[in-house]
């Protein structure tokens, strides 16, 4: 099982992005994707699910389409896409049946420790609040492959660390591929960095 | 499973919008001060006549004598203007007399039927539709973020998921129409009673330019037929639009210009009326178009039932055309 990118090439008008990427995320371990704002990470997981227009030779999982293996992936960007008036319950329940997981949302919600606002309108949420949401949205799914962008903005350092524990265990049998501005904390734990530099992903070694 | 879920999920952003209960509360604010409006207008001229030939005592016997006592009048009157209004006023009190329905006004009335003929006039459907068009678009340009459509991560088949959102929107404004109606009947119901179903209202069936009396009950299958299409067309049309837009502000905007630009050129410019029959909008009005008058205001025959629910049919089937060859592109696209 992996996921395949075959000559991904992203540009947008006069801007060239990211420059003919080809790679292979395996069933598990944890990928971080390393660069400087604005480089294309971001980009790249768009295109990978087919959210925005892209040049490539195929973004497959198991050889089949990205289309037909939505379920095997999950991506949510940013606590921003969240419907304001919606709880995190609603979205919990959402993803949970969606992704046909069999992971349990109580569990879920006493491990974030979100007992106490996860049945409230998310408009009432702070920011370390709504990414826990996004957080156990990823964990709910059960998805074989989790992309993740940037996801442990806006938490606490001992959030942090608890969700870098999660994820170093969920990488044992999952596909982790994360963006983070907190480089350092990530690093012990990446099984493969990749690097954007002028357009390129490097494979650095790790 | 997912199919009840996701409809779930989008019953409660609907619900949870507060934006949207305000928009239904006003609609029901409209229908009061309507009502209150009727019943301080107090009696038209025609009650005030039948009054003055007891009504009160025997409204049967009551359109009787004002019948015979306009008869009188039309003799001895020069005026045409006088003659033709009296004589349309005794083909209503003998339509009354023969079927033992007693008089409503027709400019303010206060029963549940009448009320609710009331209810179904131009503007109040209009500024329904209005409304109907800022739901759907607010329900789901959510799904648009930076012009990406996120829906599209949901492990869902996209036939299956635009499906559901045309349903759900269909019947959002089936919600909406039913809300108004039902609140209509009961207002009527607690101020003057439930009236009568086969009352009386002026159709232009048979003489575009002549109007003549129509049991209002037996025109309500033909009305609810229509607007159910109208309802479904708007859906898929509204849907498109935000497809097309990945917007909300450019996807509101659009559907407005087109549906309400359509629909007002067609009552203010005699061209756009000449052909209002090929325009799907200009069906917004169930009632106006079983009764024809609409066709009558515009001079335009054809804006009639029959042709309704033939174009109506044909742009249902072509944007649901539009969006699967949309689908199918995309699939394409994915896979180059």
């Amino acid at each position: 099982m992996a996921l395949e990118v075959k000559n991904l090439s992203i540009s947008f008008p006069h801007l060239r992005v990211i420059n003919n990427f080809t790679y292979q995320f395996n069933q598990n371990g944890l990928y971080l994707f390393v660069a400087t704002n604005g480089s294309g990470k971001t980009s790249i997981f768009r295109s990978i699910l087919g959210l925005i227009h892209s040049k490539n030779n195929g973004i497959t999982i198991d050889d089949k389409p990205m289309a037909q293996m939505r379920r095997s992936v999950f991506y949510y960007e940013s606590s921003n896409w969240f419907d304001i008036n919606m709880s995190g319950m609603d979205y919990l329940k959402l993803i949970k049946t969606q992704w046909k997981s069999n992971v349990k949302i109580n569990a879920v919600i006493h491990f974030w420790k979100m007992e106490n606002y996860v049945n409230k309108s998310i408009r009432k949420y702070s920011l370390g609040m709504k990414q826990k949401l996004l957080i156990a949205l990823y964990l709910i799914s059960d998805a074989d492959y989790l992309i993740m962008d940037e996801i442990n903005n806006g938490l606490d350092e001992d959030s942090r660390k608890k969700l870098l524990k999660k994820l170093n265990e969920l990488s044992q049998h999952k596909c982790i591929i994360i963006s983070s501005h907190y480089k350092d904390e990530v690093y012990p734990y990446a099984d493969k960095i990749l690097t954007i530099k002028d357009h390129e992903v490097i494979n650095d070694n790790h | 499973m997912t199919t009840i879920n996701y409809t779930c999920f989008l019953f409660k952003r609907f619900i949870k919008n507060k934006l949207n209960l305000g928009l239904i509360l006003i609609i029901l604010i409209i229908l009061i001060s309507m009502m209150i409006t009727n019943v301080k207008s107090g009696n038209d001229d025609m009650q005030n006549h039948l009054n003055h030939f007891g009504y009160s005592q025997n409204y049967r016997r009551s359109y009787h004598n004002l019948i015979q006592y306009n008869n009188k009048i039309m003799i001895k009157s020069n005026s045409q203007d006088i003659t033709n209004q009296l004589s349309n006023d005794n083909e209503l009190l003998n339509y009354l007399y023969q079927n033992n329905i007693q008089y409503e006004s027709s400019s303010h009335p206060t029963t549940s039927y009448g009320f609710m003929k009331e209810a179904n006039n131009s503007y109040i459907t209009g500024f329904t539709l209005l409304i109907i068009i800022f739901m759907i678009i607010n329900l789901f340009s959510n799904n648009y973020i930076e012009r990406m459509n996120i829906s599209k991560l949901l492990p869902m088949n996209r036939f299956k998921k635009d499906f559901i959102s045309i349903i759900f929107s269909f019947l959002l404004y089936g919600f909406l129409w039913i809300i108004y109606n039902v609140f209509s009947y009961i207002l009527g119901l607690i101020i003057s009673g439930s009236g009568s179903i086969n009352y009386p209202i002026t159709a232009f069936i048979n003489d575009i330019h002549n109007g003549s009396y129509v049991n209002f009950g037996s025109l309500i299958p033909h009305m609810i037929i229509i607007k159910s299409m109208f309802m479904l067309f708007i859906a898929c049309f509204v849907y498109l639009v935000i497809i097309i837009c990945k917007n909300r502000i450019m996807a509101l905007f659009s559907a407005l210009f087109i549906s309400f630009g359509l629909i007002i050129s067609s009552l203010l410019f005699a061209p756009i009326s000449r052909i209002a029959q090929w325009i799907p909008f200009s069906f917004f009005n169930g009632n106006d178009i079983v009764t024809l008058v609409l066709g009558h205001s515009i001079d335009n025959a054809k804006l009639n039932y029959q042709n309704g629910i033939l174009i109506l049919g044909i742009s249902i089937v072509i944007i649901l055309i539009i969006l699967i060859l949309k689908n199918i592109s995309v699939n394409k696209i994915k896979r180059i």
